[in-house]
């Protein structure tokens, strides 16, 4: 990793994300659409000075936080679904504030959710551990293993294994013309210029992928249990000389309810 | 009483008058070319009678900072600066709204009831039908002649010249038209910021007019 990274920056890109998830959480009500809640997630961020995304917001609410039923990627844009009172909600945003890529999930109920609350017990140790899976001789497909065994043996599904390349995390960069929103549909040509041309395969972790560790990763746990998914996402700094450790420990998911 | 405060960068204003707690919040949303204080006979009534009463200054118009950009006017955007505005006079977030809009304010009020969700009291509308049924009143002739001002200032530029010529000639035509006293400030200008990029010189402007002709 090149000592050079502007770290503050990416941590002022992650907080604005975050930021927003908060603020839409804090308006969200029951009827809500998850196109209509992810639509008010781009605005918001757009109102900030954000011209281009990683991937537009997703919004998931209830069992499509977990995947239930999705066989293609047109499932997991978001849908017309409807947010009902008792729904697990996750919501996933990714700007690029001035170059800066970010990509968040938050994971939260309106309502007192016993499941929810025991996923995200696990969701946080696993934060715990993760760096130190990074910083010990694990490859990174071994690390994507014992992350999956962990959450099997707990009693969950792994719902990361759905997403393209089974990604349990996907490494961020600075991306030149952040100005031009391009086309997000609804990974960005920055996006996909990030990832290919570093040649794909050292940018996404999978349960397949051997790769280099160094560099800033959007780490992405994603469990699955009974008619909810839940995860939390957010970048990990892995610095050349091996040490590994959360770009920010002032998240959402680790604050008192 | 004007109150403001920076919502997502930009200063927005609003009238405010507290009530009595456990009433409805009372939000009047002004049309065009309107501004918050089209409302204050409503705000003095109904503030009157216990409630909080709060009128919103449409963005680019009276205290509230124009938008650098046009996404900010979209009704996304207005629709999440309502919300930081309920919020700043409410911030449980559980006081019933009644949402009261005219013309172009309607539009947003239409928007900001299904974000309300069960917070909605009730939406009272003058002169301001759903976008949908505005789609579907356009495919008829009738609707399309009487709306032709709509598409005009979809263009560039050429409202902010018809209005840099002919803006007291238009004012008093609107004013006969519509039966408002000729006393009353009318603040065109703004309008048209919501549709272009133009407001801090428009404005000029109309502040320009209001100070040779109305005062």
């Amino acid at each position: 990793m090149s000592p050079e990274i502007d770290l503050d920056s990416f941590r002022k890109s992650q907080r604005l994300a975050y930021e927003c998830a908060l603020a839409v959480r804090a308006e969200l009500k029951e009827g809500w659409t998850e196109k209509q809640t992810a639509k008010l997630m781009d605005t918001w961020l757009r109102d900030f000075g954000v011209k281009a995304f990683f991937h537009k917001s997703f919004a998931w609410f209830g069992e499509r936080s977990r995947f239930r039923n999705f066989s293609n990627y047109l499932h997991f844009l978001p849908s017309d679904r409807r947010l009902r009172a008792e729904d697990v909600v996750i919501l996933d945003t990714a700007p690029i504030l001035g170059g800066f890529t970010s990509d968040i999930g938050y994971t939260f109920s309106l309502q007192p959710n016993p499941g929810l609350e025991r996923a995200m017990r696990l969701l946080r140790a696993m934060r715990a551990q993760i760096p130190k899976l990074f910083e010990s001789q694990l490859r990174t497909d071994e690390i994507w293993k014992k992350i999956d065994l962990d959450l099997k043996s707990s009693g969950f599904d792994n719902c990361h294994e759905q997403y393209p390349f089974s990604v349990l995390a996907h490494q961020v960069h600075h991306v030149p013309l952040s100005n031009w929103p391009g086309l997000t549909i609804p990974f960005s040509l920055h996006a996909y210029w990030s990832i290919l041309s570093r040649g794909l395969k050292p940018e996404l972790l999978g349960p397949g992928s051997v790769c280099k560790k160094q560099g800033l990763w959007a780490v992405e746990p994603h469990l699955g249990g009974e008619g909810f998914g839940a995860k939390f996402e957010e970048i990990l700094v892995v610095e050349d000389g091996g040490r590994a450790y959360w770009l920010d420990d002032d998240v959402p998911h680790l604050r008192p309810a | 009483m004007l109150e403001s405060k920076a919502i997502r960068g930009l200063r927005t204003a609003w009238l405010e008058e507290r009530g009595a707690s456990g009433r409805p919040l009372l939000l009047f949303l002004h049309g065009c070319p309107d501004s918050a204080q089209t409302w204050q006979p409503q705000l003095d009534y109904f503030h009157s009678q216990r409630f909080t009463v709060l009128a919103p200054f449409a963005r680019g118009i009276g205290d509230s900072e124009p938008a650098p950009d046009s996404g900010r006017y979209g009704r996304d955007a207005i629709a999440l600066d309502h919300l930081e505005i309920l919020r700043a006079l409410d911030p449980s977030g559980q006081e019933k709204v009644v949402i009261v809009a005219h013309d172009i304010g309607g539009i947003h009020a239409w928007h900001l009831a299904r974000l309300l969700g069960n917070r909605l009291a009730a939406l009272v509308l003058v002169n301001a039908p759903d976008l949908s049924q505005m789609a579907r009143r356009l495919t008829q002739a009738r609707q399309v002649l009487k709306s032709w001002y709509i598409a005009l200032f979809q263009l560039p530029l050429v409202p902010e010249a018809l209005l840099s010529r002919w803006e007291a000639q238009l004012i008093a035509r609107a004013q006969e038209k519509t039966g408002m006293p000729r006393d009353t400030p009318v603040t065109i200008a703004p309008f048209l910021s919501v549709h272009h990029h133009e407001a801090a010189r428009v404005n000029a402007l109309v502040e320009r007019f209001l100070e040779e002709k109305v005062r």
